[in-house]
């Protein structure tokens, strides 16, 4: 298993990653911190739609817009 | 006996209902918390010499909250002042759970950890190591599986040692973050409401957070102070997230190779197409299975029950007591008959008990275990784009499913959203786009049993396209910021059935203590306009409108006024005059009814909720609303044969 340098997007994401930075704005970095997302944890996508994201971070599915996703980057694990 | 107060906190759907059924068996009472409609469960336990008063508080992922159901939560902690706080958190995924261990250390409460769920981490090869999670955050903690009743003796045994011990928490913060803490509190010194006292440490935190509802404190912070808030705030945001990391290493052990999670069937969720058809095919089976009981239930109560027995003897008894006059009246009615007598016993108990209560009942079992079974939550996802185009999100589906069940209810779940303008917008289209399931049951007995099913359909027709138009046009006169839908899916689960049937009890309870005497005073009233001949001074005030605008014969005018007070009674009187109403005719009443104002109940709910100035707004949309379609629906009534 190996860690990719080159952030992406978390919409972006086609299967496992890193969280490696998060550009919101504090109000939403709040939010997404009490869930669960911060940067450094481990995420796996588990299915898009159109808008839509499904993701599963440690052991806990959590649904996203995609314009949300998308402020939330990763680094993506080649296994 | 020493009396205590213990406060059951976590986040949503980690188990703290099944850990509060635990503790304190079926005596719990449900209450609206003050000045909200957020639902506050308490109840009782008796150990040893201490009497305490259990308190289940709103899930919550933070202690700076993002909705009205997470303030609440909050403010128990500074209204009731605990002695100890028992956070209860998921063994399966523990770092999420701790960054609210340690924001609830701030408060210098007491508190146990429950690491709830255990068995399923179990399940998972998912190992949490007791002493090392005690030993890091320097509080007791308990494992847990409430389902399964495993570890509740073991809590509770712990909440009596640790009050009698006394211990507060501590959470050692690095020295910066600690002496910034120390400046926002000393400059609040004098300032802090009485309810906050002994909280200044935690209050100092949410306004280093910029907390929304703290926001006014930050004018007797000095410039300085305030400038640098945002990259404390960030550093505190850091501090935390990295130590709760830091402790769930330390104290979790997980497999090397990924447990398996139930989400096949989750995938699909956010499908465009598949999403959408699957949830849709489910609500509508559910709503319709519902309504189906219901009906059935609605059947054959009256007829084995209530005429056969209940009406005749009641009515023999106050004809016996009281002959005649005005009490007669108001007890039974002047004449026998459901919709026609309108008294207290006959009218009013055959609506509460006959008719509310029975809908309630299926409604509430179906809601529970749509609830636990983890079915609820999910119907966010494939809904939120077509929601998203009417000003509300996937989230807004659960209220607005409620609210096909009973508008009271479905208003009070618009707690749990983010946004005032989902919440205004969720509202009102339940107002008048979603009838209740007791108005639905005399909706198909009147329209579609008297004309066909048909146009029970074109109704629903109507009422959507009522509510998509309301909801456009909402979404772009408010604009507002568009809060993002962030929602974490709780597992798949089986309901269990006596969780399922405790929570029914505690809501039938609370509608019969509060709910009841609002539907009786509402048949009480009707009476009342008919024995002083009110309703038809009121009636002959709309009869221009409804003859001129929606084309209808004008004693269809009294039914609108009764509606006012109950929908359904109001649809039932139409079946008075149905032979006079041609189908169109029919049709045009009922979706006039449904759509012009909301019951009394309704009304109230909106009133506490939104205040007086935004109920009159939503009455202003519902008149131009009713008017509109009331008349397109009047034309073609006049046009069509």
């Amino acid at each position: 298993m190996s860690v990719r340098e080159n952030l992406v997007g978390l919409s972006g994401l086609s299967s496992r990653g890193v969280i490696a930075e998060i550009r919101c704005r504090f109000d939403l970095v709040k939010r997404l911190a009490s869930i669960g997302i911060i940067s450094g944890r481990e995420v796996k996508v588990i299915g898009k739609g159109k808008d839509i994201i499904l993701i599963e971070i440690e052991n806990t599915m959590i649904v996203l817009e995609c314009k949300t996703a998308s402020s939330i980057l990763c680094k993506g694990i080649k296994s | 006996m020493k009396s205590l107060k213990v406060l059951l906190f976590g986040h949503p759907n980690v188990g703290k209902s099944v850990v509060f059924n635990e503790l304190t068996g079926m005596y719990a009472t449900v209450s609206n918390y003050p000045g909200t409609t957020v639902e506050i469960y308490k109840g009782r336990l008796t150990v040893d010499d201490f009497a305490s008063t259990v308190i289940d508080a709103p899930g919550t992922y933070s202690l700076i909250p993002t909705n009205l159901a997470e303030s609440v939560a909050r403010r128990v902690i500074f209204d009731e002042r605990p002695d100890i706080i028992v956070h209860i958190v998921d063994a399966t995924s523990l770092c999420r759970h701790l960054y609210l261990t340690l924001e609830l250390m701030i408060l210098g409460i007491p508190i146990i950890l429950a690491v709830n769920q255990v068995d399923r981490a179990e399940k998972m090869h998912i190992e949490v190591d007791k002493e090392a999670l005690e030993k890091a955050l320097g509080v007791p903690v308990v494992l847990m599986a409430a389902v399964e009743g495993r570890g509740v003796k073991e809590l509770i045994d712990t909440i009596v040692k640790e009050v009698e011990r006394g211990r507060k928490p501590f959470l050692k913060m690095p020295r910066d973050l600690e002496e910034a803490l120390n400046k926002i509190e000393k400059a609040l010194k004098g300032t802090l409401q009485k309810r906050y006292e002994g909280f200044s440490k935690a209050v100092a935190y949410y306004i280093m957070l910029k907390d929304r509802e703290f926001r006014d404190l930050c004018t007797s912070l000095p410039k300085s102070l305030v400038d640098g808030l945002e990259e404390s705030g960030i550093k505190m945001l850091r501090f935390i997230t990295t130590m709760a990391e830091e402790i769930a290493s330390s104290a979790v052990r997980k497999p090397p190779i990924k447990a398996p999670l139930a989400k096949g069937i989750d995938r699909y969720l956010v499908h465009p197409v598949l999403g959408v058809t699957v949830m849709s095919i489910l609500t509508f089976a559910v709503i319709w299975g519902s309504l189906m009981m219901i009906h059935g239930i609605g059947h054959i109560i009256p007829c084995k029950i209530f005429y056969p027995f209940y009406d005749s003897f009641i009515r023999g008894v106050i004809e016996t007591f009281v002959p005649g006059g005005l009490i007669h009246d108001l007890l039974v009615g002047e004449s026998a008959g459901i919709f026609s007598s309108l008294g207290l016993l006959t009218t009013g108990v055959f609506f509460v008990f006959f008719m509310i209560l029975p809908c309630l009942i299926v409604l509430y079992l179906m809601l529970g275990i749509l609830e636990d079974s983890g079915l609820l939550p999910r119907l966010s996802v494939p809904y939120n784009r077509p929601l998203r185009r009417i000003g509300m999100s996937g989230e807004c589906i659960c209220p607005l499913i409620a609210g096909s069940g009973c508008s009271i209810v479905g208003i009070f779940l618009t707690r749990t959203l983010r946004s005032d303008k989902e919440k205004f917008i969720a509202s009102i289209v339940q107002w008048f786009g979603i009838p209740c399931m007791a108005e639905q049951v005399m909706i198909w007995f009147v329209l579609g049993g008297g004309y066909g099913s048909i146009y029970v359909f074109i109704l629903y027709l109507v009422l959507l396209m009522s509510i998509i138009l309301v909801g456009f046009l909402l979404d772009r006169v408010l604009g507002g910021e568009r809060v993002p839908l962030i929602l974490e899916l709780p597992v798949w689960r089986r309901p269990k059935m006596s969780n399922v049937v405790r929570k029914t009890f505690i809501r039938l309870k609370h509608f019969i203590t509060s709910g009841v005497p609002l539907v009786l005073m509402g048949v009480l009233m009707v009476n009342l306009l008919y024995y002083t001949g009110w309703i038809h001074a009121i009636a002959g005030v709309l009869s221009p409108v409804i003859s001129e605008c929606f084309r209808l014969p004008s004693d269809v005018a009294v039914s609108l006024v009764v509606g006012v007070l109950r929908k359904d009674i109001a649809v039932g009187l139409l079946k008075a005059i149905s032979v006079r109403l041609t189908a169109l005719q029919m049709l045009t009443a009922i979706t006039v009814l449904t759509l012009y104002f909301p019951c009394i109940g309704a009304l109230m709910t909106t009133l506490s909720e939104f205040g007086v100035k935004r109920t009159a707004i939503m009455i202003i949309i519902m008149t131009f609303v009713t008017l509109l379609f009331g008349s397109l629906l009047g034309l073609a009534s006049s046009i069509l044969p």
